[in-house]
């Protein structure tokens, strides 16, 4: 996207362009590079000291909580359930999205607009009933349940975005 | 077996998007259907009791200040929070997309998504950390900066609150805007920018009239989907203020919660999520009317 203009205009443009995007940078940033920060204090650093870097290095914090808990454990846990949740929902929601723009079958609008809906609805009120499902299921405190719900959440939303894609496949 | 294939592909499209509905029956129908159907009854976990009462919850959540004050922080905290998205996310997008070193600009990308990459619970401690009313990183920048001369508590003022909310949420939102709008760009035929160039369009023509038509249709369906999703969100308020200070920043999803696990009325707050369910339809058909977007067969 270069433009033919005068060089002046050009370059003021190259230096306001950088400066909005160095402030967005820190604005994104920042926020995470201060909690790694002061992730390395010590605890006497939390409250007093307003320095870019730790002025007293440490990885205590670090030690203590693979002490204190089974962080490596939980680590574990998570990449299993997101890399099957992600499998999942991959397939089930490409294979949908597909159907969606594709095909004419009686009742195709009722399903989308079904998707639509329960996209629409809060979804903080379906945490107790699905709590209840999975109980009668037998699926609290496993991972397939986990599983189960994450994919299901996922799918609303990741049967609506590819949609407009798919049906710009050429065949 | 040829029979099978024969019908197997004639019914292709149903057998694809059956697994996808089955899901969405299970775990969401059923609970949905339980909501709609509490709604009027007056069941509550207090009393063994359930009967049914017509319209009475309407009734009493249509004509409660309270609901309304919820609908009015949630369409603040949705209008601000997507529309500060959508308008940093495309001025965004649309800098990093003149760069012209391919690899600076996907570094530069790269970096500016790392919000949108920040696990829930990690940056509900960054925020809680930054808004902290003595010793937050805000207030304390700000006071050495010498712009405010004592602590400002900023999840504990009414006004202020909501600006908080509102800035975490676009914090958090506006990289999956960005990163969107600018795959729309970057998927404009270069011939058409050339076209412009020639023409001697200035850099507003050619946003005007070249950039913004083609990704128009991308902004609109994302301001659509964050829309619901932020008037719907409850993680991001209730983690930072729980709808507090005096219901400064109390949305319908933390009311309609507040009422089922707050109060044990589960029949009211089933008919306040029908409620807010009634609401976003109404906007998600202004929306459709305002950005002309011809109905998708997908929505």
């Amino acid at each position: 996207m270069s433009i033919k203009a005068p060089r002046t205009k050009q370059l003021s443009g190259f230096i306001v362009r950088w400066i909005l995007l160095v402030m967005l940078l820190v604005l994104a940033i920042g926020p995470l590079f201060w909690q790694l920060s002061t992730s390395l204090r010590p605890q006497s650093e939390y409250y007093d000291a307003l320095t870019l870097f730790p002025r007293q290095w440490t990885l205590q914090n670090y030690i203590r909580s693979f002490q204190v808990t089974e962080i490596a454990r939980f680590f574990l846990n998570s990449v299993f359930v997101t890399a099957l949740t992600t499998i999942f929902s991959i397939i089930i929601a490409a294979l949908g999205a597909y159907s969606l723009s594709r095909f004419e079958y009686p009742g195709k609008k009722l399903i989308s607009r079904l998707i639509l809906l329960v996209y629409m609805f809060p979804p903080i009120l379906f945490v107790v009933p699905i709590f209840l499902i999975m109980f009668r299921l037998g699926l609290t405190d496993s991972h397939t349940g986990l599983i189960l719900s994450y994919t299901t959440f996922s799918l609303p939303f990741a049967l609506m975005s590819p949609a407009g894609w798919t049906e710009r496949i050429m065949l | 077996m040829k029979r099978l294939i024969a019908v197997l592909d004639r019914h292709f499209g149903i057998i694809t998007i059956f697994p996808a509905a089955l899901c969405i029956v299970v775990i969401f129908g059923y609970p949905m259907g339980m909501n709609i159907w509490l709604s009027f009854t007056n069941k509550s976990m207090i009393s063994k009791n359930v009967s049914f009462v017509g319209l009475a919850n309407y009734a009493r959540v249509l004509g409660d200040p309270v609901t309304w004050n919820a609908l009015k922080n949630g369409v603040v905290f949705s209008l601000f929070a997507v529309g500060s998205q959508t308008i940093i996310g495309f001025a965004a997008a649309l800098m990093i997309f003149s760069i012209k070193t391919r690899r600076v600009q996907t570094t530069v990308r790269n970096l500016l998504l790392i919000p949108w990459a920040t696990p829930f619970i990690s940056s509900v401690f960054i925020w809680r950390w930054i808004y902290n009313d003595l010793l937050g990183l805000l207030n304390r920048l700000l006071m050495a900066a010498g712009i405010i001369l004592s602590p400002v508590p900023w999840l504990g003022t009414p006004g202020l609150a909501m600006f908080s909310v509102v800035a975490r949420t676009a914090w958090f939102g506006t990289p999956l805007m960005m990163v969107s709008i600018l795959a729309g760009m970057q998927s404009i035929p270069q011939s058409q920018l050339d076209y412009a160039r020639l023409e001697g369009a200035t850099t507003f023509q050619l946003v005007r009239h070249v950039i913004f038509p083609n990704v128009r249709g991308i902004v609109g369906i994302l301001a659509i989907l964050r829309t619901i999703w932020t008037f719907n969100n409850f993680g991001n308020i209730y983690s930072l203020t729980g709808g507090g200070p005096q219901h400064a920043t109390e949305t319908l999803p933390l009311l309609a919660y507040q009422t089922a696990w707050g109060q044990f009325l589960l029949g009211k707050s089933g008919a306040l999520c029908v409620v807010i369910t009634f609401f976003l339809a109404i906007l998600l058909f202004v929306y459709f009317k305002l950005l002309r977007i011809k109905e998708n067969v997908s929505l």
